[in-house]
């Protein structure tokens, strides 16, 4: 297909299936992302209309997260009530990236009636709107330290983390505006990560890096800010994890809890404020496809240095995925095989 | 010529096997009967041509499937699918003198699983389900979903974590090129947009399959040296 101008008009056809000549979440990226009045209205027809396939529907509440606008987040809290359960885990994980206090009673109302992923996904999203706000309720659990992964003594490689070049920066900020989760990040606190061959960036929550905003961490929740993968496809950054704090136990101490998109809590940590500064370490959560790290550093007035940073050479395993045996010829939806040639 | 037997020992198959089910992996051969145009899709498989594939240097392939019902099945036009994006992608590398070995083709994540990866919703989400799931051999992961939502069909979040590709049922060429595509990045490739012809073009700027999957010279010596890349049987 060759790059072409495509109006909102055409757009909106192909979303809505009127128009098969392109692809139809392509469509819903590409209105995701240009924007024109009433965009909400088209993602909201298709997640209300129940004869769409559940799965257009629900990414329909993934391009209102998108767009992160007040009448997306109304479109999404009206369909929270929707019955199909991949539908509704779509709409709670959109909530919980754009949603406010709202929001919160439709999530609250979505994990009494369900089970499952569903429920982990809209506690989880609650979870995020109460730590952006920093409201009372919804916490999150801090691992146990035998959950901790320890780094394996032999061959740690390090973890790069180097201050964004402008341009990197720029990149990053205007593909994440494509991905709200109703923060604002720092330009100046933008780190490029590398470690193999993956490409990340922090961002931190510019909230927190004006001089003496930092201290907030010992007084309330957060959402800190968030960690970017650089997809070599699209050359853009797209969210892969929530760094989250909560008060610690301790005076003038935060807990860190690094959480991926889908809601597993990948890496969790303290942090000591001392003043302006904020001295911290993280370690891997014990989960399938951890990778092992040993992150120590501080963070003062916007700028982080790392003292230690390594990474395990490889990730533990993950689940292993379910595996038939090769179904015989007359399983009734597959096609019989021709003789080769 | 080594024996098929003995061909398909050195790609790990062992015992008694099927030559489309298991040597080639596939849950059916061509025709394809179920997409949209046959078009440039391949119209038989030919064990000779195989047999010799895997005389040269070459790599294996799982494919996990995810969003089946629990007897791990798509819908029978996305298994078709599938089948047909592993045929043109071998054709593909075989081009370069690189085979497609090994494909465990019956992996699978289940819808009953809950874990909400059928509908892919951003890049994130994609390098969630590399990390999340794993296979104890030498392949090289494949993820083949029902939907990934954005502007792009597919994903290398990290090596050796594998890729994440959309079946299209609407354009089998495209899920195929989208395949061979993502496993040039996976073995390190990057971009060639200046090259419509290319294998590594985007696909918004890339020619109509089956045109665009060249790789020059210095692409097919990174392919070479992955390590993923076996030796020649």
């Amino acid at each position: 297909m060759s790059e072409q101008i495509i109006s909102p008009e055409r757009l909106r056809a192909v979303v809505l299936g009127q128009d098969k000549t392109l692809r139809r979440v392509t469509a819903m990226a590409l209105l995701a992302t240009s924007r024109p009045p009433h965009a909400e209205d088209v993602f909201a027809q298709v997640l209300a209309n129940e004869k769409e396939h559940p799965r257009m529907r629900a990414a329909a509440a993934v391009s209102l997260g998108k767009l992160g606008t007040p009448a997306a987040e109304e479109a999404l809290i009206k369909q929270s009530r929707v019955s199909d359960q991949r539908v509704l885990a779509d709409v709670a994980k959109a909530l919980g990236r754009i949603g406010g206090e709202r929001a919160l009673a439709a999530l609250a109302q979505v994990r009494q009636r369900t089970t499952g992923l569903v429920a982990a996904q809209a506690q989880f999203a609650a979870a995020l709107i109460s730590h952006r706000l920093g409201l009372a309720g919804n916490e999150l659990a801090a691992p146990d330290g035998k959950n901790l992964i320890e780094l394996p003594p032999a061959g740690a490689r390090p973890v790069q983390f180097a201050k964004a070049e402008a341009g990197e920066a720029a990149l990053s900020l205007r593909t994440l505006a494509f991905e709200p989760i109703g923060i604002e990040y720092d330009q100046n606190a933008l780190y490029q990560v590398r470690c193999g061959r993956s490409v990340r960036m922090l961002a931190i929550n510019r909230a927190f890096t004006a001089a003496g905003a930092i201290n907030k961490l010992t007084a309330r929740k957060t959402l800190l800010g968030a960690v970017a993968l650089k997809s070599v496809e699209t050359d853009g950054y797209s969210i892969s994890h929530y760094l989250l704090t909560e008060p610690g136990r301790q005076p003038n101490t935060a807990t860190l809890l690094v959480y991926r998109t889908n809601g597993t809590q990948a890496f969790a940590g303290t942090a000591q404020v001392t003043g302006a500064r904020v001295s911290f370490s993280l370690r891997a959560v014990n989960h399938p496809g951890a990778t092992p790290v040993r992150l120590e550093g501080t963070f003062e007035n916007g700028q982080l240095n790392m003292q230690t940073a390594l990474a395990a050479p490889a990730r533990q395993p993950g689940r292993q995925p379910a595996r038939t045996a090769r179904p015989s010829r007359n399983r009734p939806n597959l096609t019989p095989n021709p003789p080769t040639s | 010529m080594a024996s098929l037997r003995a061909l398909a020992h050195c790609i790990g198959l062992g015992g008694n096997f099927s030559v489309v089910g298991d040597f080639f992996g596939y849950a059916s051969g061509p025709p394809w009967t179920l997409a949209d145009s046959q078009n440039a899709l391949p119209q038989s498989l030919s064990l000779l041509t195989q047999m010799r594939r895997v005389q040269k240097r070459h790599f294996h392939l799982n494919l996990i499937r995810v969003g089946t019902d629990d007897n791990g099945l798509l819908s029978p036009a996305e298994e078709q699918c599938v089948d047909c994006a592993v045929q043109i992608t071998r054709d593909i590398y075989a081009a370069f003198g690189i085979g497609v070995g090994r494909v465990e083709r019956w992996w699978f994540v289940p819808l009953s699983d809950n874990t909400g990866f059928d509908v892919i919703d951003s890049d994130g989400e994609a390098d969630d389900l590399t990390e999340a799931y794993s296979i104890p051999n030498d392949g090289i992961n494949v993820f083949y979903v029902p939907l990934y939502v954005g502007s792009t069909a597919g994903l290398t979040p990290a090596k050796p974590d594998g890729v994440v590709v959309e079946i299209f049922t609407e354009s089998f060429l495209q899920t195929a090129r989208t395949t061979g595509h993502e496993l040039g990045h996976f073995f390190g490739l990057g971009h060639e947009n200046d090259k419509p012809a290319n294998l590594m073009c985007q696909s918004s700027k890339a020619l109509p399959m089956p045109d665009s999957t060249q790789l020059n010279s210095d692409q097919i010596d990174d392919v070479r040296d992955a390590d993923e890349i076996k030796a020649a049987c």
